[in-house]
């Protein structure tokens, strides 16, 4: 996928759909959850409708289980299908991850172990999915509490593979690496440099909550100091990427998400990367 | 080995403990691997909860801390999830409290759980292009016999023994703040109530007489108007029959819940 920056953008809420209705708030792109609007109608749909004729979407997914021993649940992706024919978003996303097996769902984002075992059921998976929906996905790295002995590789190495022959790209999570270094000890910015720059097409950032001795993805606390600065490290790395604050519980007045995307606005600016949202066209370094 | 590992850590994350899946996980840092364990199943757990809690505050409150955290966990137990979207994680729980004790013992508890189901399907049905008065008088008086009024999707007939409803509205007024008395559980005669999303894409309930019961149900059915007709000639007697099926077919048009088949 050739990338495209769509600049700074928030996550879709319910809680803040009257609010951006009636105020047109200066956000360049919205992310929905895809699982949300995977319903016949009633408020979703409408407000959904409503944020179609007025922003630029993407749409993030939870529940693709891409990394399951299970079969592909093509009930779903008909679904994920149909909702991208009403979105038309400007890309769609899940995790690199596992969700279910045996048909349970245990409706978490649980870790694969990291080797070749893993690297070829995963491809071979997201070519499927990439064939049916008739587009590149992008797949997210996720918070993560233990590693696997299976393991045979470091996260970053697995997910250089996998893009590199599925042809997916990267939805990198910049606190999510934060709270995986934290909880298996390895430097944040080595994952960041150990990526391969030409996958990454979107960055998601959020709070979480922090133990001491472990840190969990909790999304329900402002983007705290380690994770700003990992961004700016990135920034370094990746240039203009599109950006965006994801919060799911806790979740504040819109305002003060508003303000929280322009700090990761104010520290791209500094670093020359602009979003020009009339002419639709980028500037930065890569 | 992928396979055999994600069913053995789905097992343990559920609850069984026979898994022994710490031997599958590297020794790292403060934490031990018990504990890291515990923070995938503590996060199944709260996330079902979590779930069940927001789909149904009223029952939540009516059923109070230690009634709530029993059925959650009998129920999450006994019900693991097969759905993709945890919207329909909670379906099978009125059934879940109509056959569980202690649940079971209290009726009106499955009646909650049921009401509250139905109002939240009711929220996100499907949406349709209602008719209105109108459409229905510059239809050709030859097409109304054959003519199927469809109900909107969004409506559900539901039945209550107890006073369900009445303690739902309490607690909703409770739940916002307001100062009132909770009604104590009573067996009370059946009633029948129509459940719908309304034209602002709220949930609405309405009790229903017997002629109203029967013709909504009629239209469920997605019978011809002239069954519809036929039915109501039981109620009514025929001088009023003309006058009494507008006055009802207007009430719902003016609901926006009807269409033409």
């Amino acid at each position: 996928m050739k990338r495209k920056f769509l600049g700074f953008g928030l996550g879709l809420r319910t809680q803040h759909y009257e609010y951006i209705l009636n105020h047109n708030p200066e956000v360049d792109w919205f992310e929905i959850l895809s699982e949300n609007y995977m319903v016949a109608g009633g408020k979703p749909m409408y407000y959904l409708d409503a944020m179609i004729e007025r922003y630029p979407l993407v749409m993030h997914g939870v529940s693709m289980s891409i990394g399951s021993t299970d079969k592909l649940n093509m009930d779903y992706l008909k679904q994920l299908k149909k909702l991208m024919k009403r979105v038309k978003p400007q890309w769609i996303s899940d995790h690199m991850c596992w969700t279910s097996a045996k048909q349970v769902n245990s409706h978490d984002l649980l870790p694969l172990p990291y080797n070749d075992e893993t690297i070829t059921h995963l491809v071979s998976r997201i070519k499927q999915v990439q064939n049916y929906l008739e587009q590149t996905i992008l797949l997210e790295n996720v918070s993560s509490y233990l590693t696997y002995k299976d393991s045979e590789m470091t996260e970053w190495e697995f997910l250089n593979e996998i893009t590199r022959e599925s042809g997916c790209s990267l939805l990198l999570d910049i606190n999510n690496i934060y709270v995986s270094s934290r909880n298996h000890g390895f430097n944040a910015k080595s994952f960041i440099d150990g990526i391969d720059p030409n996958s990454v097409q979107q960055f998601h950032l959020a709070g979480h909550s922090d133990f001491g001795t472990h840190v969990i993805d909790t999304h329900d606390h402002d983007v705290c100091s380690d994770v700003w600065e990992l961004y700016a490290h990135a920034l370094d790395r990746f240039g203009a990427i599109s950006t965006m604050i994801e919060r799911d519980d806790n979740i504040p007045e819109f305002p003060e998400l508003l303000a929280e995307m322009n700090q990761a606005k104010a520290i791209a600016t500094k670093k020359g990367i602009s979003f020009d949202n009339n002419t639709q066209s980028q500037h930065g370094h890569a | 080995m992928l396979k055999d590992l994600q069913h053995r850590f789905l097992a343990q994350i559920l609850g069984d403990k026979e898994q022994n899946f710490q031997q599958k996980i590297v020794k790292q840092g403060e934490i031990s691997n018990d504990f890291r364990l515990q923070i995938y199943s503590n996060a199944y757990h709260s996330r079902l909860r979590e779930c069940i809690e927001t789909d149904h505050e009223v029952l939540g409150i009516y059923l109070g801390d230690d009634w709530f955290e029993q059925m959650v966990r009998g129920y999450i137990q006994k019900n693991p999830s097969n759905y993709t979207s945890l919207r329909h994680f909670a379906d099978k729980l009125p059934e879940y409290l109509r056959l569980n004790e202690p649940f079971s013992d209290h009726p009106l508890i499955h009646e909650l759980a049921l009401f509250e189901r139905t109002l939240l399907a009711a929220f996100d049905a499907k949406d349709t292009t209602a008719a209105n008065r109108e459409d229905l008088i510059a239809l050709p008086p030859d097409r109304w016999p054959g003519l199927i009024m469809k109900l909107h999707p969004s409506a559900r007939i539901m039945t209550t023994r107890y006073n369900t409803i009445e303690i739902w509205q309490a607690l909703k007024m409770h739940i916002a703040g307001q100062d009132v008395d909770i009604p104590h559980a009573i067996e009370t005669v059946e009633t029948d109530w129509l459940i719908w999303r309304n034209q602002d894409r709220l949930t609405e309930f309405k009790s229903l007489n017997q002629a109203e019961h029967s013709l909504v149900s009629t239209l469920l059915a997605e019978q011809p108007f002239a069954e519809v007709c036929q039915l109501m000639a039981t109620y009514y007697p025929p001088a009023d029959l003309e006058v009494q099926i507008l006055d009802h077919i207007y009430d719902l048009l003016d609901k926006q819940l009807i269409e033409f088949g």
